[in-house]
């Protein structure tokens, strides 16, 4: 066992920690079972491909299995690691098992000399296994060659292709290979070989520090390692959580629960407070930034799967209770327009030389919908922010103005807005513009009054209208058969579905009530009138009168044999039109000035 | 000619003169060919019998000289041509089309040619109507339905296990119907039962990883439903576990968006689902999934949705929002409408 701080013989730990078996091999039980299986079976496929995320341990399970096909005395399905085979496999010069990198060898040639080299046998086991590692990268041509190869390869050769991205290998060598995903490995598996592993290299570490490595990493077993070989060289032999947030630059969990806590109470002193120890500590911003968004983006999951976010977030149980109580206090639309706030700040942040004052600005921007009393408040504000910021007051004092007091709802305060804007607009009187916010009873009745006086104003409004199109309407007189006609070709063109039916029909206008026109289809069409009377065909229909006669018509079915007797019979409809021929007029108007202007030959009149 | 009726002439011995293989059903494709070796070659002298030539960069005397040699110790010689290039769209070929044609209407008759393609054939081409008449240009289609299911039972039962129908629709629905992909599926699933002689949904659900087409079409039937956890839960298993790409991602929402909304359309203007199918070139199960995932939703959310989608898609190439979390506000907003 390799000691710390041994100078002599240092490895990577996750080289170090690397699985030699396939029972070491975490959080791939599907795919572990399954080449277990066939190692015993013997049915051993000739191609191979492992996809998953960078960490997931695709070249071990290929080194392991290359192994275990090959050993004399398996281990129900695991390589014994003592065999002639097995220790072979493992020294330098081994020819049985070859690993190529696919990254730095992508041309046709390099597939060529493989193309070359399998037709030998294998040295001292059954199979010869070419592992190529990150085979994506390999160059169009070189997939080609290789797919000849992959066609008909010699019995005792295995290809196991690893890469992280299968979606970019062709579909004629996909269908090829037996294909294998690799999950992301869970925090608590990650969790668990962390502790294995440094209990046997008797180091101590606090769980929380173990739980920061393993989020970190995001499902990569050996990002996690390496992380956590950097916290070794870093501590020694004792690692508190303190420690593991130092090296990764990052605010701790609980931070950005009080954070979002603050955002949620509206309460920007505190906020502005904990960014400045933030940058006191030396903390990257746009770190935190990140992980603001990251926890905001946890606590939408949260608040959407509610019972099982398993798979969408991956936490420890006990982080998770932590996001569902804040969750609770939160809405989903508020939660969506703080990660659009932030992501879009975290774009911009990159190329601001002040990333701190672009932070502040959003935690504003985020809190304005909960704790706006008035757009002169807000301004107000932004002006003290203004001249804090310039003058680098200590920024506690903005708790003097208690901004927490006066949580509303969006429509309160859009209707604030459109108040206060109005009151602007309407009297100019300066002492109307007063802060309103400690006299909600006042800005009530002023709301009411408001409200009163803009009703009032309104029907003022639509009785002259009234009165000028009485003066204005004319009667206009149209043939509704004429109007019927025109429209069953417009039918035939836009729902020949329904054509046929209606092709021997008569529109006709009803004596008793102006509202309704009844549409007659000949005898024994009942079932006609059934399917015409279905609510989208009849609301189609008085689409269409509506549209062509400007008048709202409800339509009734009958075939003739059952006609009412209301049925008008003159087929005259008298419509009062109230806007169509001024509006005629007025264009006539123009059309004649602009004759008299440019001459009769430049004018075109186009309706459109 | 059908490829059932090509199997019936390999096992009787009817085999002659010009074949020409072609079609997207590889695996059944490769079995032909498999076949016709095995039935027309002594495993003795197959060496000395048979020639495999790949069609690229070939010229026409490589050819000749295959055919017209003289079989050894056997009646018959097989010479298998590959992706020969007259047949290819693109007419890049250095091959004579006409000289080749001359030259397969005169072949020796002691020699059988396979023309083996690996995709579809430009069926204008002279040579291909030449070996159509002769009835011996055979294509392989996908096969689907009870054909299929048959396929997939015989298959499990030849490695001595056995599946229900309902696991049989739920391997098709999850990867489709190209038997190859199909075939390697099996046998994971025959590794994974072990001794365990039924393989059950259970086991499909955790070995076959379903295709981009058929995530989209649960993550996309989940916003219908407005569950957004259920369509957060596909979008993270297709990112997290299948290592896709977001950008096709978001193309295959809006797409499936897209093709939703023209089928409400025609269907609207009352055309059924066949003839819907044929106007958007769509499959015809396609568009029956596409109209019952239209009921719900109405005109306006689809075109929301995909304007959302366009909005979504510039935010993410400007940088102004992560890929995978624009996703998922796409879910959340489309499940809030």
């Amino acid at each position: 066992m390799l000691k710390v701080g041994d100078p002599m013989e240092y490895t990577a730990l996750y080289r170090e920690w690397r699985p030699d078996t396939f029972d070491e091999v975490v959080g791939q039980d599907h795919v572990i079972r399954i080449l277990k299986n066939q190692t015993n079976s013997g049915r051993i496929s000739h191609a191979y491909l492992f996809c998953g995320p960078r960490g997931t341990g695709k070249t071990s399970t290929a080194k392991i299995f290359g192994k275990a096909i090959n050993c004399t005395d398996p281990q129900d399905g695991n390589p014994c690691g003592v065999c002639r085979v097995c220790t072979t496999i493992d020294s330098e010069n081994n020819m049985d098992v070859i690993e190529i990198d696919a990254a730095s060898n992508t041309g046709v040639d390099h597939i060529r000399e493989i193309r070359d080299k399998i037709k030998y046998p294998p040295s001292v086991g059954r199979y010869r296994v070419y592992i190529i590692d990150e085979v994506h990268m390999l160059s169009t041509s070189a997939f080609n060659a290789f797919l000849k190869t992959l066609e008909e390869p010699p019995d005792h050769i295995v290809f196991i292709l690893a890469t992280t991205e299968a979606h970019k290998l062709p579909s004629t060598v996909l269908s090829r290979c037996q294909r294998y995903d690799f999950r992301r490995i869970t925090l608590k598996v990650i969790v668990d070989r962390l502790k294995s592993i440094a209990k046997r290299m008797g180091i101590e570490v606090e769980d929380e520090a173990l739980d920061t490595i393993a989020r970190w990493s995001e499902g990569g077993m050996r990002d996690s390692i390496s992380l956590f070989d950097q916290c070794i060289s870093f501590c020694g032999t004792s690692i508190k959580e303190s420690d593991v947030l130092a090296i990764l630059g990052t605010a701790g969990n609980e931070f950005l629960f009080d954070v979002v806590n603050n955002i949620m109470k509206g309460d920007i002193s505190s906020l502005l407070i904990q960014i400045d120890r933030l940058v006191e500590e030396g903390k990257d911003l746009s770190v935190f930034l990140k992980d603001l968004i990251n926890h905001l983006r946890n606590l939408l999951i949260v608040d959407i799967c509610g019972d099982d976010p398993s798979g969408l977030l991956d936490v420890s149980q006990s982080t998770l209770e932590e996001y569902r109580r804040q969750a609770s206090n939160m809405n989903q639309s508020r939660l969506v327009r703080s990660i659009e706030i932030l992501s879009e700040l975290d774009a911009e942040i990159k190329w601001n030389t002040r990333p701190r004052i672009m932070v502040e600005m959003a935690m504003v921007r985020i809190c304005r919908p909960q704790d706006g009393n008035s757009i002169e408040d807000l301004i107000d504000r932004i002006a003290i922010l203004e001249k804090q910021v310039s003058e680098g007051i200590p920024i506690a004092r903005v708790s003097d103005i208690n901004l927490s007091d006066a949580r509303r709802t969006d429509e309160d305060i859009a209707e604030i807005i459109q108040e206060s804007t109005s009151k602007k607009l309407g009297f100019r009187d300066l002492d109307e513009i007063k802060p309103s916010k400690d006299e909600p009873a006042e800005k009530d009745k002023e709301e009411h009054q408001g409200k009163a006086q803009k009703a009032g104003k309104q029907e003022e409004a639509k009785k002259i209208a009234k009165d000028t199109n009485a003066q204005e309407a004319t009667i206009e007189k149209i043939d509704i058969e004429e109007v019927w006609d025109s429209l069953l070709k417009k039918i035939r063109r836009e729902r020949m579905a329904i054509f046929p039916l209606l092709r021997s029909t008569k529109l006709q206008l009803d004596s008793r009530n102006k509202n309704i026109v009844n549409l007659v289809f000949p005898s024994q069409q009942e079932f006609y009138v059934a399917a015409i009377e279905k609510e989208d065909n009849s609301q189609y229909i008085e689409g269409l009168l509506l549209e062509s006669t400007g008048q709202k018509f409800k339509l009734k079915c009958y075939t003739e044999d059952n006609v009412p007797n209301s049925i008008s019979k003159d087929n005259i409809l008298e419509i009062t039109d109230e806007e169509a021929p001024s509006e005629e007029e007025e264009k006539e108007d123009i059309v004649q000035k602009a004759i008299d202007i440019f001459g009769k030959e430049y004018v075109e009149v186009i309706d459109d | 000619m059908d490829y059932r009726k090509l199997f019936r002439e390999i096992n009787q011995g009817q085999w002659q003169g010009v074949y020409l293989f072609f079609g997207e059903e590889q695996y059944i494709k490769q079995q032909a060919l498999d076949q016709a070796i095995d039935a027309l070659l002594d495993p003795s002298f197959k060496e000395l019998n048979y020639d495999q030539i790949e069609g690229a960069n070939v010229d026409l005397d490589t050819i000749i000289n295959a055919c017209e040699t003289l079989p050894f110790m056997s009646e018959r010689r097989l010479v298998v041509l590959k992706d020969l290039s007259v047949f290819g769209g693109k007419s890049d070929g250095d091959i004579d089309e006409d000289g080749f044609l001359e030259y397969i209407k005169k072949m020796s008759d002691t020699t059988c040619l396979i023309l083996y393609c690996r995709d579809g054939v430009d069926k204008r081409k002279k040579v291909y109507r030449y070996i159509n008449k002769t009835g011996r240009a055979i294509e392989f289609k996908h096969i689907s339905g009870r054909e299929l299911y048959k396929w997939i039972n015989q298959k499990v039962e030849e490695q001595g296990k056995n599946i229900s129908y309902e696991a049989m629709g739920h391997i098709v629905d999850r990867i489709g119907n190209k038997l190859e992909d199909i075939s390697n599926e099996i046998k994971k699933l025959v590794s994974y039962v072990g001794k365990r002689d039924k393989i059950d949904i259970q086991d499909i659900d955790e070995v076959v990883v379903p295709t981009l087409e058929e995530s989209i079409f649960q993550l996309v039937d989940a916003i219908g439903e407005k569950k957004s956890n259920r369509a957060l839960v596909v979008l993270g298993n297709l990112i997290y576990e299948g290592g896709q790409a977001t950008p096709p991602i978001l193309a295959m929402i809006a797409r499936q968006f897209r093709i939703i909304l023209q089928c409400k359309g025609l269907h609207e203007k009352g055309y059924n689902s066949a003839t819907i199918a044929t106007k958007l070139k769509q499959r015809p199960f396609v568009v029956r999934k596409c109209l019952s995932q239209g009921r719900n939703f109405t005109v306006e959310q689809l075109k929301e949705g995909l304007e959302l989608c366009l909005k979504v898609d510039y935010h993410i190439k400007v940088g102004k929002i992560q890929d995978t979390l624009g996703l998922e506000l796409i879910i959340v907003k489309m499940c809030n409408q």
